[in-house]
């Protein structure tokens, strides 16, 4: 468990890091009444649901690959699942189409991309196999596996290339058999055939009806545009084509406009580029079409003007459009993807008063139920709507919500669309917050008047009160408010801290030592392989400590005085996000990490009081210690002058020292301090980086 | 006597030459085409133009060798045989071999390479075949364990009594040559695509020139493969962005022509993918341009002349890339008959 959180703490930092690398979320398209993600394997699935019920329990599907590779002669003798269930229930009948089944399987040349080619005598027995599973196939007469022979012929068929022969079947028996997903299959061959005989426009009406994504992309290839559009509605009103072409080509505008026409994104998105001509044309064309009245689907095509001119900045006509489509004639599929839009389309001009809210929570609760999302199953089962969850929720509506003045409206919506989706940006925000911010939306969450949008969104969300006092208690840490989060850090329980990803580091990381003599390194993987036993709460303690310290200042004169500055320097380096114990102030650390808005300048203060006691001390060797510390926060938040170099020349690692930089600037003082006042320290002698600027100085 | 004396000189310059050029060229020279297509099928205008040019050799493509997603050697895009070879002409089964495979340990099927293409002839009756060649872009890195595996395919044919030939890129010339037979010199695609608004990728001689000082000397006997075929390039601005294939530039809904061999894209479309080996698309968007190029005939023949200075006997044998109606129209018979005269 304490892994996990650890990690999930990392994965927020490493979001970060994403954010900050250009990472964005995909460019989630709205317009769907052909669904995009159908047809991987879609008929091989659906035959597998037959043997999953065939077999029962300790079905899984690679049994069904395994049977394709049973060696014909090694039937009777086989393990496969498929053949062992057949047998077990002595069911004959099934047993010899299996037969049939597997002889095709092991003959249909599927394997002809393999290193041992096969002979003469191979190809024509396979040749002879073929014709003698669709001669065998052909000749059933029982009832129970009726369509799995036909599908049978129909594949022996196109293995022979005997498309007219399957034109032919198709025709005069496998259309007449009763529906299932062997019949779907098989009209699919059939379209394929079709496709082979010179007959492409016929074949393409029925991939697109079937959905087969692969062979409509590649039947329509040549018309994804406008005048693509316009020559298959004009050949036929309602050809199932018009369903693919239009989705596809508002999609596509809404790529273009949302200014991904990046050629090398545009094809990585399988996207074509939409210009301005095209998108007025087809507002016009879908106009038309909607006038002459011959479309069965007026919801499609006024469904996607109104998305057009959504994208279009026509804010108007959409909404009015997009309304009036949800009433039209078409698919309930259709009509949804209307309902979609609208409540996209909606945010732009909304106003934030109590009829809006009541409107889109409706909006929020009928997605749910149309993604089938349960209290189960959050990511529902139409990837859809996820996708249009997403792009209202974070890429409109919460925008808004931050521009109509409801911040923590915002925040709330974040934490439910996060639920939904499994994204961390309501933890970014939270991790974000000032002390002052955090304390208003835990009050908001409990208290006061809220819009039903709030009050949906509230409801999913929860923050109890012990972490209310840990985040409080951190984040005046944070900023330096060491008075004010002790108690909130009082009433956290160690046993919380104990399970938090953090714990490892505060048990083993001590803030008393000094980081610029010695740094606290762990290894990534060793520091977790034990479990560290934490017996205080490390952030308390050096609350407490940071109070007596400056009590201890404010009470010191002298030397005295400069001895504790430089403790307390390092107390507070250590506390930065820069220092060895940055579990103090923050949940997570990476490389990419910068001070936050809300945090203290601990590395800031650390150097004002060294440069302090650099000024004020009478006493060399203090002064020492206090220009070492110095060159050390220097090196550390810029770039260290010595640095490790690949010596290309000679495949080995050389060091080389950088002249321009503030840290070589910070050496030379040191290294003149050192040796004008002839001083011998441990520390200086130990230092591995002024022992090489030293050799790389001369 | 001195005029003797001028006789037999002549006659040993005349005899040494002969000797020297009959090391260089490669063995029975005779006209040849090369075949690269997935199905074995002629049409009329292809045996048209095998008989009209007395094609004695085609260099088919049998497969190619790639690596599959569990990065074992597979062998590709296998031909189909659906029809027959004219007869009396000799079949040499040529394989590529992508160079990404020489370094997943390309040794280890040299005998698996070589008995599927013996194999295969069988198969199909592919009778006389009396060599193989090998088709790979090696490079100064892989070039180790391409040798290495192009010795043990000749120790292999050497039991079937067969000859090994490959394709040398004229950036193979300045490497040390290959352990085959004779070499196939490749004059085409030999220009950058990146910058083939100056020059023609295809060909062009001012590409050709620098490597031909290595032609002279080069230690396996060479005959030359010259182009027939023509590209459609495509460009976003300035930036190459792929080949297609045959595409019908003259659908004025899709193309406008806006120079010589030039079309300006007016509608969005998109093409099966020409450059990469999976079946995916290439996205035209409105307003790309097509760019139609297609070395000069006389620009081969100039080609095809410099290297016969540089080294008499390289084109005894010539090699048209490739057999294919759509190429074929390309070029006049008279230009072929320039092409493939020695």
């Amino acid at each position: 468990m304490k892994k996990f959180i650890a990690l999930s703490l990392l994965a927020i930092a490493t979001l970060q890091a994403w954010a900050c690398g250009g990472w964005v979320r995909p460019n989630y398209y709205m317009f769907s009444v052909f669904n995009r993600n159908q047809m991987e394997n879609t008929y091989q699935q659906e035959a597998n649901k037959f043997w999953a019920s065939y077999v029962g329990d300790g079905f899984y599907e690679y049994m069904v690959e395994d049977f394709g590779n049973v060696d014909p002669a090694e039937f009777d003798k086989s393990e496969n699942a498929l053949i062992k269930t057949a047998k077990k229930k002595r069911d004959n009948e099934m047993l010899t189409y299996m037969r049939l089944l597997n002889k095709y399987l092991n003959n249909n040349g599927a394997g002809d991309n393999q290193w041992n080619y096969p002979t003469k005598e191979q190809l024509e027995s396979r040749k002879a196999t073929i014709s003698q599973v669709k001669d065998q196939a052909m000749a059933y007469r029982g009832s129970k596996l009726k369509s799995q022979y036909a599908l049978l012929v129909m594949r022996c068929n196109m293995t022979q290339k005997a498309h007219q022969d399957n034109v032919n079947y198709w025709n005069s028996t496998a259309s007449k058999l009763k529906d299932s997903p062997y019949k779907n299959w098989m009209k699919d061959i059939y379209a394929g055939a079709l496709y082979n005989t010179g007959k492409k426009d016929e074949a393409c009406q029925i991939f697109a009806e079937l959905g087969d994504m692969t062979s409509i992309k590649y039947c329509m290839r040549k018309k994804r545009n406008l005048q693509g559009i316009k020559d298959e509605y004009a050949a036929n009103p309602n050809s199932p084509t018009l369903v693919f072409l239009v989705q596809d080509f508002v999609n596509n505008t809404q790529e273009t406009l949302d200014n991904n026409s990046d050629p090398n994104l545009m094809q990585y998105v399988e996207a074509t580029g939409i210009y301005q001509n095209e998108i007025d044309g087809f507002i016009d064309f879908a106009g038309q079409v909607l006038k002459e009245g011959k479309t069965k689907s007026p919801a499609m095509w006024e469904a996607a003007r109104g998305f057009v001119n959504y994208m279009n900045n026509n804010q108007d006509d959409a909404i009015k459009q997009l309304t009036n489509a949800q009433n039209l004639a078409g698919t309930q599929r259709m009509r949804d993807n209307a309902r979609a839009c609208l409540m996209l389309a909606s945010i732009k001009s909304a106003k934030p008063d109590d009829s809006y809210f009541d409107y889109i929570t409706g909006e929020y609760k009928w997605l749910d139920q149309v993604a089938g999302v349960t209290e189960d199953d959050k990511y529902g089962n139409d990837p859809h709507y996820c996708d249009v969850y997403e792009r209202v929720t974070y890429d409109n509506l919460v925008p808004q919500l931050f521009r109509w003045g409801m911040p923590n409206a915002a925040t709330a919506l974040l934490g439910m669309a996060d639920l939904h989706s499994n994204n961390s940006e309501y933890a970014n925000v939270i991790e974000h917050f000032s002390s002052h911010e955090f304390e208003e939306f835990f009050n908001y969450l409990n208290s006061g008047e809220k819009s039903s949008l709030e009050k949906m969104a509230v409801s999913k969300i929860n923050i109890p009160e012990v972490a209310f006092n840990d985040e409080m208690g951190t984040k005046l840490l944070r900023e330096g408010e060491f008075s004010a989060a002790i108690p909130y850090l009082e009433k956290v329980p160690l046993s919380y801290v104990q399970e938090q990803g953090i714990a490892d580091y505060m048990a083993r990381k001590d803030y008393n030592k000094e980081i610029w003599l010695k740094r606290q390194f762990l290894s990534p993987w060793k520091e977790h392989e034990t479990e560290a036993k934490l017996t205080e709460n490390a952030k308390l303690t050096y609350c407490r400590d940071m109070l007596a310290l400056n009590k201890e200042i404010a009470n010191a004169t002298g030397e005295a005085r400069n001895q504790l500055l430089l403790k307390k320097a390092n107390l507070l380096y250590q506390a930065s996000f820069k220092g060895d114990c940055w579990y103090l102030t923050h949940y997570g650390q990476s490389a990419n990490d910068e001070q936050q808005k809300n945090e203290y300048d601990f590395i800031g203060s650390a150097r004002m009081l060294l440069r302090e006691v650099e000024k004020n001390t009478t006493d060399i060797n203090t002064q020492l210690k206090s220009i070492f510390a110095q060159t050390f926060i220097v090196g550390e938040n810029s770039q260290y002058c010595v640095q490790k170099r690949f010596d290309y020349q000679n495949s080995t690692y050389e060091n080389v020292l950088f002249f321009d930089t503030p840290h070589y600037r910070a050496m030379t003082r040191l290294d003149k301090f050192y040796k004008d006042n002839n001083l011998q320290a441990d520390y200086m002698s130990k230092c591995d980086i002024y022992k090489k600027f030293i050799v790389l100085n001369k | 006597m001195t005029k003797n004396i001028i006789y037999i000189l002549a006659l040993l310059l005349a005899i040494t030459t002969s000797c020297k050029h009959a090391d260089k060229a490669v063995e029975a020279p005779k006209p040849a085409v090369y075949y690269w297509r997935t199905t074995l099928t002629l049409d009329s205008v292809e045996r048209q133009f095998l008989q009209d040019h007395n094609v004695g050799k085609m260099y088919v493509r049998y497969f190619d060798v790639t690596l599959d997603e569990n990065k074992q050697l597979q062998p590709n895009a296998t031909i189909t045989f659906q029809d027959s070879i004219p007869s009396g002409i000799e079949i040499i089964p040529t394989v590529f071999i992508v160079n990404n495979c020489l370094e997943h340990g390309i040794d280890s099927i040299a005998s698996l390479l070589v008995k599927r293409v013996l194999q295969m002839n069988e198969t199909h009756d592919i009778a006389g075949v009396s060599e193989l060649q090998i088709d790979c872009d090696w490079t100064i890195k892989t070039q180790n364990a391409y040798f290495k595996f192009l010795e043990q395919v000749k120790q292999l044919l050497q039991e079937h009594n067969m000859k090994l030939s490959a394709t040398i890129r004229l950036h193979q010339l300045a490497m040390e040559a290959p352990p085959v037979d004779y070499g196939v010199l490749m004059m085409y695609n030999t220009g950058d695509l990146k910058n083939s608004k100056q020059r023609n990728p295809i060909l062009d001689m001012r590409d050709v020139e620098p490597f031909l000082k290595y032609v002279e000397n080069y230690s396996l006997p060479l005959c030359a493969a010259y182009p027939n075929f023509s590209w459609q390039l495509l460009y976003t601005g300035d930036k190459f962005r792929d080949i297609l294939y045959s595409e019908e530039l003259n659908d004025t809904s899709l193309y406008r022509k806006v120079a010589e061999n030039k079309y300006l894209v007016i509608s969005s479309i998109d093409l099966p993918n020409y450059l990469s080996s999976n079946s995916s698309f290439t996205y035209l968007n409105a307003g790309d341009t097509v760019l139609v190029v297609k070395p000069e005939a006389n620009s081969i023949v100039k080609v095809h002349d410099a290297l016969s200075s540089e080294r008499p006997g390289i084109n005894d044998q010539v090699i048209i890339y490739s057999l294919n109606n759509n190429s074929i129209i390309n070029y006049t018979t008279s230009d072929y008959e320039k092409i493939y005269r020695p």
